[in-house]
């Protein structure tokens, strides 16, 4: 019998069930899962070091030692003594998720606290670049990235990679014994994916999401890596936050650096493609190529961004762009495809990379005209696919909402009526969508009382509206002074600890972060419950 | 689904014919019969007037009154107040006032152009304060009154709706009856046409009472009738250019805040403290919910506004424009467009949301986003425990699905309007947070928004038409609440569809034959 085996026995063993055994028996799962995320992140911490290693830059090595010897001991020590058992309840579902997050967000951001990209002092700001990385928005507080280190940048990249499909998904992919509880976890992580279940098994399912994300990270990167411009760190670097729909870059001029329209047309195919549904891509390489066309949260995500690109390419086009000192622009028609197809891309797929060769150039949208300033705004709400890898409220739940409003309006003739919601071919279930309509009034309440937190610490109205909104949707930049040639620097510390917040409850689509204290509050109002009743057993009547 | 799909979904098929003309009749007859009495009256506020417009006014007024006279012999029929036709001809009312308006200041040649004209109408029977004139002195008295009398019609239009009409005719009883217990007895009357005469006295009666609180302020005659019939609204205009700030008195400035905040109660809840229904009125959580909002917001604008005036003015200053902003009306005292961020955050949230139901006062009401919020807290108990059956409540009673639903497609239907308004007025020229600030007090019915060039936007002088024609439509929709303006116009669609379909029809009869 292993050492683990026989810690567990004693605990299980009938003397050591005691009141706080049988607590600590309830949050097992959660700690589990938190230890198994944080172990995962050793890998990635080891190629950064690796590559910081062979960087003629700087020496963070240390920084990213103290890292993974957390991760190590912070995960062991929680992973090795708990077991999830094979009945997760639903609760401890979202608090296993929200905390896994946290936990590899600080662990993740100690590369940056302890290295010379902050000081101790700014764990706030290394949290922020760590949270933004993990949720996959973008967003940074780095005034000079280049000024870094090449591992801890590619550190900074992985992160993103991780966010993309999620720990908690990675963590599903070893945990065999998890049945209905492990589905309710990717559920709660990557929302999507569940309802469409690749393999009977759920770890199954997890390995086959991976491998997908991971194939078409591979192929960004041979391709970014063929075209002449970007190294093989480059061409990686690039591939893990498109996959991911991320958008960092090592650059401070992001995609722009390499002003090259091949690099732009690889990063924009390959933003187009995750922003779409993975099981519809699995399917697909199984030879079911028309389930694109099949469904319809498909061709409304296709719909939105051809037109959007075509407005954009003619407004600008047509209307023009002033630099930020009033002049025009030379606005060519070829020049308009390029960087209004970049930009409508990258923020409807919720990327964030930026194309702009400088300040003063069209592929800072932040110039373009205010009417398609606005109608980004709004495709940055509704983001991606469900079951991509991007973020914001998603095609469906918008396609879902406008239905249910018109419906509301068709009930005015006919008050008996039964009126279905119909997405292409199918009925959607009453509950589904209550399910829709309740997260977007939660999205939308949350992003408006963020904008008024963010406002009250002296931001101006667009940019606390335009921050809070790219947070909740992991977009990455937003407008006015925090444009994609800037940085969240334009807010003050409250303002960002706050943007912190947002991106992580938009990363987990609001009730992973919102329930997380569930099983922690079950647990104390337990333990009350048991106290009360042991003195009512001991009082004299 | 298709436009025409969509639109076919809000048109009551039935075969109406007469009964449908009847309930547009009527409704012309009441929009002719309100506007006859409100020009008697700028008429009689003309007549010393060096201006020649009281006998014009007059006239007005008279023919306005016959023809009202004469659609009021004609039998209605009380069936035919189906929800379709009902609904659309609650916008009638608002565009035949509309028309009268536009041709009496063409008529008195107040405002020389049409389209100029036309804006300041529809703002004005659409409660908006987004006025055209930048110093509205050069109106004579007569047409003071009438630019408010607008208002004021606007005003009675939207009540008569909310809670004389749509309980009945199976919208929210919750909105018409902030008890929302709910019962199936409503305050104000259990049938219509008592409800819509109580709804009728109670705003008169308000009225007078509120022109008399501002003569004894030290308000003249006009300013005191003109400034009552927009406030009372909830419509914002002022006889003067800095509005409320023109009196420089704190007494005009606290009798002000109590009718703004007055108006933004509900008319049903007046009813009940006339009646001295107290502990019912105790009941009522919006209101509970709509007090500790204006107290909690004017704290929080009064802490972040930095001021050179002294504390007690500027805690007055913040309180008015919560409370103007709160109930759409879009008075001021002062220019809250360049104060601290999140004061203006916290302003432009409040005009969104407005105030409650059952009042004049625009945007999403207050009981909507309590019901959303109790219906966000009802989801997420459900993803914890997912078979557990709960209801929606406020306060101790149930919200049914149906108006949850409502509720939900009413708040879609707003971002949507204003959205597609912003990028409209983007178009034409505005910056983002000019549109979007715009776009939103438009929908709301507010007015006023924040300026491109800092500031607040108080006057529509300086938006080209293409802007003003692109708010015209948002405030009449805003005003009936946007379900009855796409009711509205999908009648319309589908009429000129049934006959361009029925022509097409005759034309292949006569080529076959």
């Amino acid at each position: 019998m292993s050492l683990l085996d026989r810690f567990r026995t004693t605990v299980e063993a009938e003397s050591f069930d005691t009141p706080r055994v049988q607590r600590l028996r309830k949050t097992a799962p959660t700690v589990h899962v938190v230890g198994l995320s944080l172990l995962f992140l050793i890998p990635g911490l080891l190629v950064a070091l690796v590559i910081e290693w062979g960087s003629n830059r700087s020496h963070d090595e240390a920084a990213l030692l103290l890292a993974i010897a957390v991760a190590t001991i912070g995960g062991l020590a929680l992973w090795f003594p708990t077991e999830p058992g094979n009945q997760l309840s639903t609760s401890s579902v979202f608090s296993s998720v929200a905390f896994s997050w946290i936990a590899c967000s600080l662990v993740g951001a100690l590369p940056y606290a302890a290295g010379s990209m902050f000081e101790w002092r700014q764990f706030d700001s290394a949290l922020f670049e760590a949270v933004s990385g993990f949720s996959a928005t973008g967003s940074t507080v780095l005034s000079d990235i280049e000024a870094n280190g090449a591992g801890i940048l590619m550190w900074r990249q992985i992160t993103q990679f991780y966010g993309g499909m999620g720990m908690v998904v990675l963590a599903v992919t070893v945990l065999p014994a998890l049945g209905v509880g492990g589905l309710a976890l990717m559920t709660a992580e990557a929302p999507g994916t569940a309802s469409d279940r690749l393999a009977p098994r759920v770890t199954e399912t997890a390995r086959t999401l991976w491998k997908i994300y991971l194939g078409v990270t591979v192929v960004v990167a041979l391709l970014l890596w063929l075209i002449p411009g970007p190294s093989l760190y480059d061409a990686f670097a690039h591939a893990l936050t498109t996959s991911s729909t991320g958008g960092f870059s090592p650059y401070n001029s992001s995609v722009g650096h390499f002003d090259s329209w091949l690099v732009e047309s690889v990063i924009v195919a390959g933003l187009f493609l995750c922003g779409m549904n993975f099981a519809l891509h699995y399917r697909a390489l199984r030879g079911d190529v028309r389930g694109y066309a099949r469904s319809s949260d498909t061709r409304a995500y296709v719909a939105i961004i051809v037109g959007a690109i075509v407005v954009a390419t003619l407004v600008n086009w047509l209307v023009g762009v002033r630099d930020t000192a009033g002049n025009a622009l030379d606005v060519t028609f070829a020049g308009s495809i390029r960087d209004s197809t970049f930009n409508v891309v990258t923020l409807a797929s919720s990327g964030g990379f930026g194309n702009a060769r400088g300040a003063d150039s069209l592929g800072n949208f932040v110039l373009w005209a205010p009417q398609l300033q606005i109608m980004l705004l709004l495709i940055m709400v509704i983001g991606g696919s469900v079951g991509s890898t991007a973020g914001g409220a998603k095609v469906f739940r918008a396609e879902v909402a406008f239905k249910h409003s018109v419906r509301a309006i068709r009930r005015i003739r006919h008050p008996r009526g039964v009126l279905p919601i119909k997405l292409g071919e199918q009925s959607v279930p009453n509950d589904i969508v209550h399910r829709v309509i309740g997260f977007l009034t939660t999205f939308l309440l949350i992003t408006v009382l963020g904008a008024m937190v963010i406002a009250a610490t002296g931001a101006p109205v667009l940019e606390s509206i335009s921050a809070s909104i790219s947070a909740m949707s992991n977009m990455g930049p937003a407008l006015g002074d925090a444009g994609p040639t800037s940085n969240f620097l334009v807010f003050s510390r409250p303002a960002r600890a706050v943007l912190t917040v947002l991106m992580m409850i938009g990363r987990l689509e609001l009730f992973a972060v919102l329930l997380m204290f569930a099983t922690p509050s079950a647990s104390i109002r337990d333990a009350r419950a048991r106290r009360q009743r042991r003195r009512a057993r001991h009082s004299p009547r | 689904m298709t436009g025409a799909r969509v639109a076919e979904a809000f048109v009551d098929d039935a075969t109406g014919g007469p009964t449908r003309l009847g309930v547009y009749g009527a409704a012309t007859g009441i929009a002719l019969g309100l506007s006859g009495i409100v020009l008697a009256l700028s008429g009689a506020f003309a007549i010393g007037d060096e201006n020649a417009d009281a006998a014009l006014l007059i006239v007005f007024a008279l023919v306005c009154l016959g023809l009202a006279a004469l659609q009021a012999r004609r039998p209605f029929e009380a069936r035919a107040m189906r929800p379709v036709p009902t609904l659309s001809a609650g916008v009638v009312v608002y565009l035949v006032v509309a028309a009268i308006s536009t041709i009496t200041y063409l008529a008195t040649g107040s405002i020389g152009r049409v389209d100029d004209a036309l804006y300041e109408s529809v703002t004005g029977v659409a409660t908006s304060s987004l006025t055209l004139l930048e110093d509205p002195q050069v109106l004579s008295r007569g047409m003071l009154i009438w630019r408010s009398g607008t208002q004021w019609i606007g005003g009675l239009v939207a009540l008569a709706m909310a809670i004389g009409l749509l309980p009945f005719l199976g919208g929210s009883r919750e909105l018409a009856d902030p008890r929302s217990r709910g019962e199936r007895r409503l305050a104000l009357a259990d049938r219509p046409v008592p409800a819509l005469k109580r709804v009728a006295v109670m705003y008169s009666g308000v009225t007078v009472v509120v022109i008399a609180a501002f003569f004894v302020v030290g308000m003249g005659a006009t300013d005191a009738v003109a400034h009552a019939l927009s406030s009372v609204s909830t419509g914002g205009f002022s006889t003067h250019a800095d509005s409320i700030g023109h009196f420089d008195s704190r007494a005009v400035d606290l009798v002000m805040i109590v009718v703004m905040a007055g108006a933004g109660f509900s008319l049903a809840l007046v009813w009940m403290l006339y009646r001295g229904q107290f502990r019912d009125t105790r009941r009522v959580y919006e209101l509970r919910v709509y007090g500790a909002v204006l107290v909690f917001a004017s704290t929080w604008v009064w802490w972040l506004v930095d001021s050179d005036e002294g504390t007690g003015d500027r805690l007055i200053e913040s309180v008015f424009t919560v409370v103007s902003l709160s109930t759409t009306t879009g008075h001021r005292v002062a220019d809250w467009g360049s104060w601290h961020p999140g004061a203006e955050m916290m302003l432009l949230f409040l005009l969104v949301a407005g105030g409650m139901s059952g009042s004049v006062a625009g945007g999403l009401r207050w009981i909507r986003l309590v019901g959303l919020a109790q219906f966000v807290w009802r989801e997420l108990q459900r993803q914890l425990h997912p078979r557990a059956v709960r209801s929606v409540k406020v306060g101790t009673a149930s919200i049914s699905e149906e108006s949850i639903d409502r509720w939900h497609a009413q708040l879609v239907l707003t971002m949507v309007l204003a959205g597609t308004g912003a990028v409209a007025l983007a178009f034409f020229g505005s910056d983002i947070v000019e549109a979007l600030t715009l776009a939103f007090s438009a929908v709301s019915t507010t007015g006023p928004a924040m300026a491109e060039d800092g500031g607040t936007l108080v006057h529509a002088a300086s938006l080209s038409r293409s802007d003003r024609a692109a708010l015209m439509p948002l405030v009449l929709a805003g005003r009936v609440a946007i379900t009855p303006a796409l009711v509205a116009v999908s009648v319309v669609f589908i009429a000129v569809r049934r006959r361009f379909s029925a022509n097409a029809f005759r034309r292949g009869l006569r080529s076959r034959s």
